[in-house]
């Protein structure tokens, strides 16, 4: 099975992996200081950035991600909507059958 | 008139002529040297209107404008590292309000960065990664442990096979994996016997590194430059002797020294 050797995603994973997290660790007046939540994110983010590298080798998880895929957020929304309207029946059927049992 | 900070790139000694014609970060201010007796630091201007502190808080979540500064950073400091025989290479994002505050800073470390910059010279940093295919390695590696495993199953009813048969696939992989570890445990050792130093990092997942495969190693080796040859060369017979079953050996470099630095 043929694995891509350096992909642009693990270059820039190398990059990354060094400038934002090694490197001597020193207080400059001003200093980019990220969690390592953060971290993780950002590369998470610029690995999705390069999104047609990934497509090739079978990677597409952030499709169902709302946070990653503007897709994904809509059938998200569209889901909460559905859920509200729900709510707000079910609410009306007690309410009915209270209605009728009090008749 | 717009204030400009200073970006520190990497520190180095002095003793050479600064002749590095590059645009920095911003790309359009030129990289100068700030020289404190024989510590330097390699900077370049930068606008503090981009450059503060809250406007690179809300930068940084900008894909386009990180992955551009990045690569941008990364290579001006490989281009200072290629010019000189010792590099401290600094971390992304580093800015001081002026040359005073960078000499300041120089010289109340001065004895760690001179300490640094002896015990680095002369040497470059590669990372070893280590990735595997679990399914390939088990039906490659793994003929003899399954073989007795499912010898096991063969006087049983169908329903308790069933049963058996997943229990044994859960037993094979976690064999599978601490074997893989052990053949990792075992190349560290020995690219560690080849080079200066060497460490381990956190696993990344798959989602951080794009890669199809668990990473089973992360680690990176300090190597003295006559050393490189046989460096590779034992990581590439390595490889070799796993290339057919699913153990995938990655290599990058050389790079500066970025996880070999310390400040007390």
């Amino acid at each position: 099975m043929p694995i891509a050797k350096s992909t642009d995603a693990s270059s820039l994973g190398e990059i990354l992996e060094r400038i934002l997290d090694k490197g001597i660790v020193i207080a400059g007046d001003i200093s980019i200081s990220l969690a390592d939540v953060e971290l993780l994110t950002i590369k998470i983010r610029l690995v999705v950035c390069s999104v047609d590298k990934a497509m090739e080798i079978g990677i597409n998880w952030w499709e169902s991600d709302p946070l990653l895929s503007s897709k994904a957020k809509k059938e998200n929304d569209e889901i909460k909507k559905l859920q509200e309207e729900n709510q707000r029946l079910k609410e009306l059927v007690d309410q009915k059958l209270t209605d009728n049992l009090l008749l | 008139m717009v204030q400009m900070g200073i970006y520190l790139y990497s520190v180095v000694f002095s003793n050479k002529e600064f002749n590095i014609d590059k645009h920095g970060i911003d790309n359009e201010n030129l990289l100068y040297a700030i020289d404190s007796e024989d510590l330097r630091a390699v900077v370049s201007p930068v606008s503090m209107e981009e450059y503060n502190e809250e406007s690179l808080a809300i930068k940084i979540n900008d894909i386009e404008w990180l992955k551009e500064k990045a690569i941008l950073h990364s290579d001006l400091v490989n281009l200072i590292f290629h010019s000189v025989d010792s590099i401290i290479p600094i971390k992304f994002g580093t800015i001081f309000h002026n040359k005073e505050n960078i000499i300041n800073f120089l010289e109340e470390n001065r004895h760690s960065l001179v300490e640094n910059l002896i015990r680095l010279n002369g040497t470059v940093e590669w990372s070893i990664k280590v990735y595997c295919d679990l399914e390939r390695f088990i039906n490659t590696s793994m003929l003899e442990e399954k073989k007795e495993l499912l010898s096991r199953i063969s006087n049983t009813s169908k329903g308790a096979a069933y049963f058996i048969q997943k229990k044994i696939s859960g037993q094979m992989e976690t064999m599978a994996k601490s074997k893989v570890l052990s053949v990792t445990d075992q190349l560290f050792n020995l690219l560690m016997s080849e080079s200066t130093g060497g460490k381990l990092n956190k696993l990344l997942s798959r989602e951080a590194t794009g890669q199809k495969f668990d990473m089973y190693m992360n680690a990176v080796f300090l190597i003295k430059k006559a050393d490189i040859g046989l460096f590779l060369s034992t990581v590439d017979k390595y490889r070799k002797e796993n290339i057919d079953n699913g153990i995938l050996i990655e290599q990058s470099g050389p790079w500066a020294p970025y996880n070999f630095c310390f400040l007390d």
